[in-house]
């Protein structure tokens, strides 16, 4: 971490807060634990990273979703709508998730690495997937690409 | 031809770059449509 940039406001307050969630999400399956604490710290980050963001307004957020115990038992009871107001619940398969996992497939076939590319511009538009599931996607999409970069480097220098 | 072998492992790799993680945001997607308990 660049320790010269500070961190946004109420940082720890959310560090805090999702690490109750967490220790109060155990009797939820791993994956869905894991979504849940996923969604929470994109709300959370969002509001934190918003451009009027202050400590208060961070505090003000997480008091809004409550406490995390009866987060987790909306979620048990209500799995397709867990923390009441704490993120909108993810779509299932639209015309754009359709493209993105097409082109993300199919894409180099095209066009190599544009192709695949455009279909990771799609997956990040779409709110279908959590940030962490973007992220992985990225990274695995992009991982062979830059080792491809790499050998092609390796052949001209 | 060692620049040989290398271009087609870089071909393999572009391939297979966007499939892996195609096929990882598809499941993730089936398997949360299709399961009522792993939503979101």
């Amino acid at each position: 971490m660049d320790m010269t940039q500070t961190d946004p406001p109420g940082t720890t307050a959310i560090n805090s807060y999702i690490g109750r969630v967490d220790a109060a999400a155990r009797s939820l399956p791993p994956d869905r634990r894991i979504e849940l604490l996923d969604q929470l710290r994109e709300h959370l980050d969002a509001v934190s990273t918003s451009p009027d963001a202050t400590e208060a307004s961070v505090l003000a957020a997480i008091d809004r979703l409550g406490d995390p115990a009866e987060i987790v038992a909306s979620d048990l009871d209500v799995p397709s709508s867990p923390a009441s107001g704490a993120a909108p619940s993810r779509p299932g398969w639209g015309p754009l998730e359709i493209i993105a996992v097409a082109l993300l497939v199919g894409g180099t076939f095209i066009i190599p690495i544009v192709g695949p590319l455009a279909g990771l511009v799609c997956a990040w538009l779409s709110s279908a997937w959590t940030r962490r599931e973007k992220w992985i996607a990225t990274l695995l999409c992009s991982g062979p690409i830059l080792l491809v970069f790499a050998l092609f480097l390796g052949i001209v220098f | 031809m060692p620049n040989l072998k290398l271009i087609e492992i870089a071909l393999i790799l572009l391939v297979s770059s966007g499939m892996f993680a195609g096929i990882y945001l598809a499941v993730r997607l089936a398997r949360r449509s299709s399961s009522p308990t792993e939503s979101s």
